[in-house]
């Protein structure tokens, strides 16, 4: 949405306090919405301001699990009138005796409907909040949770369970199986078996869904759980991100200062650094900057050809670099294609959030 | 002969922002503000390829509710005098600036510049836009996707499945209205994928979609071909993967090529820059500057320092970072074919309103890559993603993963401590609605006129926009308000329902406010 998102980036480009500005002049309190200005003959018509209150809906008691990513879950709940009298008959028993709590239940797959979890672990909340983040620093595949209370002998009453979550992935899968399907408009879908390079064949076709998901593994919950109330600042999660290697970056036509010609920045560093855009400061720059492959201001296209495919050349070496053997097999030197695993090189030149031109900056 | 194929991606959004209960809306002015500078711009460009003869493929998406603002008279009409008067300012400019040369001549090209988008706007296409992009369609030049209803954030509404497929069917059945054809493909709002999203699009006839890099990289088995092939999910629909290089090259505010000194800057509009009593009459009512449009200087540097905008270095620029961009994919698609048992496919999905809007140049730049493209340039050859499966109807077999092209790549943009409130709303409405509409809907027109508003409320309560605005910290209030206003009207009309006490004046002003997909519901 790149028309909110200027406006967030506002913030950080001066415009801001332009808009501010104008507003003082007006003498008018700063608003960021066409609040104002009702068509008086509108509004004789019958329109109204609004309470904005948000009132309806059902009257039971609900339990919903969201994640955030793959390290941060997001539970809220609702409780009926009538359990809230049960759990308000509870509290006043037991006391403290009684805790609220939220049961999570490492289903290892989306249709789950028993407690015989593998495994489970408890998070404890405050009822009253309403809703709960929860940090996984090591989590499984799916969970499901139950909001309930655990009474003084140890057993768990529960008021409702939520709905199974798959947890999103923080990586590539190291599951390597290749199956094909053809479909076609003309035909049912078929699975093929590959056939080597180029050429994949059709084989009787089982129509039913052919992937599994894997059954997560079981963890050690423990410290590796930290839980956060809803009401409390998020800090930065803990996420292994891939690093973001620069070596697959585009070469690109460099920027301009006043009066210069067009002139290509190449970089064959040492390290398979991504190019930018710089700004060389005068001659000295300029000159530390030839330290590094650089053509000339205003090279001919030719030169400009040469060391660009010279930075390629390099860098479809680098790619072939990155990829891992394949496994489970020996790599014969007569295979050097199978070295390239595409999916890695994707995600190491994959960074997130590069949905516009503002959200990255 | 080519050696692989590009799929540009254009996806067209804005959120249902109409405010006929007020003279001056600023939010209106994104709407204004994108027609002026992106979807006529894009038009021209398409209309002068095929004058050209120039042989072309490419993808659009047009969410819903833009398609209903294009369409709407009220907005259409809005928007003339809207372009009628910076007609009129640009007339002052060139008076004002008479002795300024660095600047005169770009107020003469500003005006010559609205009244060829006036005119295109007003007489070339009568005002509907829509119309327009659907001539492309049928030419074979465009592909046009589907998309979710109000461009909603369908993972996080998936424990409701009934909501995901109301955005879906809705979204689907409105764009085939609008198009006269239904779509092959479907835009997901924000790429927002997870698996019970995958099932619901499959259901729906759709074939295929475009997933952010990790959603395919990160399937279940591991693709063998990267981003540079689809998937088939399990349930048979196609997932295409974004590749990040070409996203980056033009989305990175570090390296992307908007950043280019010889650009035009966006932020230095007059509107901040002159005297509020000459700007008055084509601002906000209140006095609020708004932009213009009219930008007298170029990026020129990482200070606030800026030089005069020389139309002549931007348009050589565009071309420039044209080829350097084809030269990339070209160097990108040789190295691929080398490793691969089939062509390469690049996917290249952009926010439409990047180019025009955040970046001027940006639809003279698609202009000039797609005729290099044509011309042979690059052995790479363009194709919509249809095309691409004709071809390639063999795909592997792998679970997409839940994914976003989102800040970090997952929900945490529409799902955190600003915005968080807004989803046990979302779902206790989502589950009235399925009561409302079981089958046992109340008889008579004034209850159907009631449910079909309900319908449209919770669609508009539903837009990601609103908790994406209230994650950026931008437009919050505005944001907020537009949340609770669809909801309390939803729930309000859905106790009337229920309680058979429906308020006829009422729903006429909410009918009559809130009248997206009043042709479909």
């Amino acid at each position: 949405m790149v028309f909110a998102e200027g406006l967030a980036a506002q913030k950080h480009s001066g415009r801001e306090a332009i808009v501010e500005k104008s507003r003082q002049e007006l003498k008018q309190p700063p608003q960021d919405s066409a609040s104002h200005q009702v068509n008086p003959d509108e509004a004789e018509s019958g329109w109204e301001r609004e309470t904005e209150e948000i009132q309806g809906g059902d009257e039971e008691t609900k339990v919903v699990l969201l994640p955030v990513n793959p390290h941060l879950v997001y539970v809220y709940w609702e409780i009926s009138a009538r359990d809230l009298e049960d759990v308000s008959r509870v509290f006043s028993r037991l006391g403290p005796r009684a805790r609220p709590l939220l049961r999570f239940y490492d289903t290892a797959q989306a249709n789950f409907d028993s407690l015989n979890s593998g495994s489970w672990f408890e998070v404890a909340i405050a009822l009253g909040a309403g809703k709960w983040y929860v940090r996984l620093e090591n989590p499984a595949s799916f969970y499901c949770v139950d909001l309930g209370l655990r009474l003084a002998d140890g057993s768990f009453h529960r008021l409702a369970r939520s709905n199974p979550t798959e947890m999103p992935k923080t990586g590539p899968s190291d599951k390597l199986e290749e199956r094909y399907l053809l479909v076609d408009g003309n035909h049912s879908p078929a699975e093929v078996v590959a056939a080597g390079e180029g050429r994949s064949e059709p084989r009787s076709a089982p129509s039913h869904d052919v992937t599994q998901v894997p059954r997560g593994r079981s963890h050690e919950f423990g410290e590796a759980l930290r839980t956060v109330p809803a009401s409390a600042e998020l800090q930065g999660r803990e996420a292994d991100w891939p690093e973001h290697s620069g070596a697959s970056g585009p070469v690109l036509a460099s920027a301009e200062q006043p009066g210069e010609e067009v002139e290509l920045a190449v970089d064959l560093g040492d390290s398979p650094s991504r190019l930018q855009y710089h700004e060389p400061e005068g001659d000295g720059e300029l000159d530390r900057e030839l330290g590094r492959v650089r053509p000339s201001r205003a090279a001919p296209a030719g030169e400009m050809e040469r060391q660009i495919a010279e930075f390629y050349q390099q860098r479809s070496w680098e790619w072939v670099w990155w990829a891992p053997r394949a496994q489970g097999r020996e790599e014969s030197p007569a295979e050097p294609k199978l070295r390239a695993d595409l999916t890695e090189l994707s995600e190491r030149s994959f960074c997130t959030g590069l949905s516009s031109w503002q959200k990255s900056s | 002969m080519s050696k692989g194929y590009l799929a540009f991606v254009f996806h067209a959004h804005l959120p249902f922002v109409r405010h006929p209960e007020h003279q001056d809306s600023l939010e209106e002015n994104w709407f204004y503000e994108a027609l002026t500078e992106v979807y006529l711009p894009w038009l021209l460009v398409l209309e002068s390829l095929v004058e050209d003869g120039v042989d072309f493929r490419l993808t659009f998406s047009f969410t819903p509710t833009l398609l209903s603002m294009l369409l709407d008279p009220f907005l259409q009409s809005r928007y003339l005098r809207r372009i009628e008067r910076l007609v009129e300012l640009a007339e002052k400019e060139i008076e004002r600036t008479v002795q300024q040369p660095e600047f005169h001549g770009l107020a003469q090209l500003y005006h010559r510049r609205f009244l060829d988008l006036r005119d295109a706007f007003a007489y070339r296409y009568d005002r509907n836009l829509v119309e327009g992009f659907r001539r492309f369609q049928e030419l074979g030049k465009i592909e046009l996707l589907g998309s979710a209803a109000t461009h909603a954030y369908l993972p996080l509404l998936s424990v409701n499945p009934s909501a995901v497929r109301a955005q879906v069917q809705t979204g689907i059945a409105y764009g085939e209205q609008v198009f006269g054809r239904r779509p092959e493909g479907f835009w997901l709002p924000e790429c927002g994928y997870c698996p019970e999203v995958g099932r619901m699009l499959s259901d729906e006839g759709i074939r295929f979609t475009i997933l952010e890099s990790h959603g395919v990289t990160r399937a279940e088995p591991r693709p063998k071909q990267g981003v540079y092939a689809p998937i088939y999910s399990p349930s048979r629909l196609v997932a295409f993967g974004r590749d990040p290089e070409s996203s980056r090259q033009v989305w990175s505010s570090v390296e992307g090529y908007p950043g280019d000194y010889d650009y035009r800057e966006f932020y230095r509009d007059i509107a901040y820059d002159l005297d509020i009593d000459y700007l008055r009459p084509y601002i906000h009512r209140d006095g609020i500057r708004l932009d213009t449009g009219i930008k007298y200087y170029r990026v020129t540097g990482k200070t606030n320092h800026k030089e005069p905008y020389v139309p002549q270095r931007a348009e050589n620029k565009a071309e420039i970072h044209a080829g350097n961009f084809i030269f990339n994919r070209q160097k990108q698609v040789e190295y691929l074919a080398s490793v691969m048992d089939r062509k390469p496919l690049i996917v290249a999905p952009y926010d439409a309103e990047l180019f025009g809007h955040w970046w001027y140049e940006g639809p003279a730049w698609a202009n000039h890559v797609v005729r290099k493209l044509a011309s042979g340039e690059g052995a790479l050859r363009l194709v919509t993603l249809s095309e691409y499966l004709e071809e390639y109807p063999i795909n592997q077999v792998a679970a997409p993963a839940i994914s976003s092209w989102g800040y970090e790549g997952f929900n945490d943009v529409w799902l955190n401590g600003s915005n968080d409130w807004i989803y046990p709303h979302l779902h206790r409405a989502a589950r009235l609605m399925e009561k409302l509409s079981d089958g046992h809907s109340r008889p008579g027109r004034l209850a159907e006129r009631a449910l079909a508003q309900a319908k449209r409320e919770l669609f508009l309560a539903q837009a990601s926009d609103w908790a994406f605005m209230i994650n950026s910290g931008a437009m919050t209030e505005y944001a907020t308000r537009r949340t609770k206003r669809h909801l309390s009207r939803f729930f309000r009309l859905g106790e009337q329902i229920q309680n058979n006490t429906i308020d006829e004046n009422r729903l006429r002003d909410w009918e009559v406010q809130d009248n997206i997909f009043s042709s479909l519901l």
